[in-house]
């Protein structure tokens, strides 16, 4: 194909300066993904829950293998402890066995008392049960990828518990994979109270591995130890979940130790309290 | 006259780098569960970046590196544009420097792998908490430049057996 000398030369000083041009224009199409993303648009997320959802199933395969490694290393573990266990979880059932009856006269307590007040009860939760299958277990990030999305039942701001233990909320859904937001994340904010004091504080994490308790009334007698509870305020967040305990209180800032930690988390719960949030960025999109 | 089969075969060829760094990004992101590494990950995509834009730079352009660092950014969660950022900057620095990498012995990549692998990280700090506040504790920062350092063997010597056996005819 014969072409013009002329135009072969132009073509050629296009290249050359879309060349020289396109590592600045990926430099400026960086900042501008970040400032997008700072102004939180509904575009970067779209985009966010459009990769996510690729990429979900090839990492919920590629999680198998290290899951069925990980049992393995954590059954040699639990073999070596065996005896001592077997005597600690005899303690446990003996302990947990007289509960169970104290818990009974309550509940009939309880009702009595709810007939004579005409009490209305909070909705009953509904659970989703999922795989985690994302973890970045970085120093930049505290967020998980779920194997499960909007077609299981997920939607923005539901909470995330493992076993009773609360682990984060959902922050986004796509089709068939969520990512949750860590207690432990510096975007993390859940509305808490002492449980033996009902003092509300919120929590709020810093992207280290304890969250900080913030907001606390300073006649509050909350003391190393105290456990933390959500509270349920905002709507979305069932009442009364386990959080952590008070770990340290230096220099006055409070800091709670979760119960639960990110590396022990396979498979967790969520749960559909059905009240929507009071946050517009909780309501479901339309 | 270049046959259909043929031209498949060299786009498979062209797109074994960047292939390559996205399954390093999936690495990254499958947990792992062992309680000492809790908090800690080395970032293998870095060990991609700086391997292909070393040797074969012609695949690994620009704008594969920026690509690729949006994937890295949505998988980690992190927010979106830093890891571009980091993954250019990298392979601007690698590619430029190839005169001085060549021929050199492996353990004088590695170091300088070291290095462009600390400058990486020092953007990514900067930009996370300048523009989002989020600062990682420092320790757990080290940690992670000094595991993804250490890995960087391993890797860079399967992509060697790969280069030989794949795109020798390149």
């Amino acid at each position: 194909m014969k072409q013009h000398p002329g135009t072969v030369g132009r073509l050629a000083t296009l290249r050359l300066l879309a060349q020289r041009f396109a590592f600045l224009t990926l430099v400026l199409a960086s900042f501008a993904l970040m400032l997008l993303g700072k102004a939180d648009t509904i575009l970067i997320e779209r985009l966010r829950v459009f990769v996510d959802d690729g990429v979900a199933p090839v990492l919920g395969v590629m999680s198998r293998p290290a899951a069925a490694i990980a049992s393995v290393v954590n059954a040699i573990h639990d073999l070596a402890a065996l005896r001592a266990e077997n005597v600690r979880l005899n303690e446990d059932n003996a302990r947990l066995q007289h509960w169970q009856t104290v818990a009974r006269e309550l509940d009939n307590e309880n009702r009595a008392l709810k007939a004579q007040l005409n009490y209305l009860p909070d909705p009953d939760s509904a659970f989703i049960t999922a795989r985690v299958i994302g973890d970045t277990g970085g120093a930049f990030v505290h967020s998980m990828l779920l194997n499960v999305g909007t077609k299981d039942g997920v939607r923005k701001g539901q909470a995330v518990i493992a076993g009773e233990n609360l682990v984060g909320r959902i922050a986004e859904v796509g089709d068939r994979s969520a990512r949750i937001l860590l207690l432990t994340d510096i975007n993390s904010h859940i509305p808490v109270v002492v449980e033996s004091s009902r003092a509300k504080a919120i929590l709020s994490g810093d992207n280290s591995d304890r969250a900080r308790l913030n907001y606390l009334a300073p006649n509050s007698n909350a003391v190393v130890g105290s456990r933390i509870v959500t509270s349920g305020h905002g709507g979305a967040f069932p009442p009364g979940l386990p959080v952590g305990v008070i770990a340290s209180t230096q220099d006055g800032i409070m800091r709670v130790e979760p119960f639960v930690h990110r590396n022990q988390l396979e498979y967790v719960t969520v749960v559909d309290y059905g009240l929507p949030g009071v946050l517009p960025s909780d309501l479901p999109d339309k | 006259m270049i046959k259909p089969i043929q031209r498949v075969d060299h786009l498979v060829r062209q797109l074994l780098p960047a292939s390559l760094v996205v399954l390093l990004i999936l690495m990254q992101a499958v947990p792992t569960r062992i309680p000492q590494m809790a908090g800690v990950v080395p970032l293998l995509p870095m060990i991609g970046i700086f391997y292909w834009s070393l040797y074969r730079p012609d695949l690994l352009v620009p704008s594969v590196a920026f690509a690729t660092g949006l994937v890295n950014d949505i998988v980690l969660g992190a927010p979106v544009g830093v890891s571009s950022l980091v993954f250019l900057a990298m392979q601007g620095m690698t590619a430029s420097q190839r005169r001085f990498f060549h021929g050199k012995s492996f353990l004088l990549i590695w170091a300088g792998f070291a290095t462009l692998a600390a400058g990486g990280l020092l953007i990514q700090l900067a930009l996370s908490a300048a523009l989002f506040g989020r600062a990682p504790l420092f320790h757990a920062l080290l940690a992670e430049y000094i595991i993804t350092v250490c890995c960087y063997p391993l890797p860079s010597w399967m992509f060697s057996r790969l280069q030989l056996f794949w795109l020798r005819s390149e």
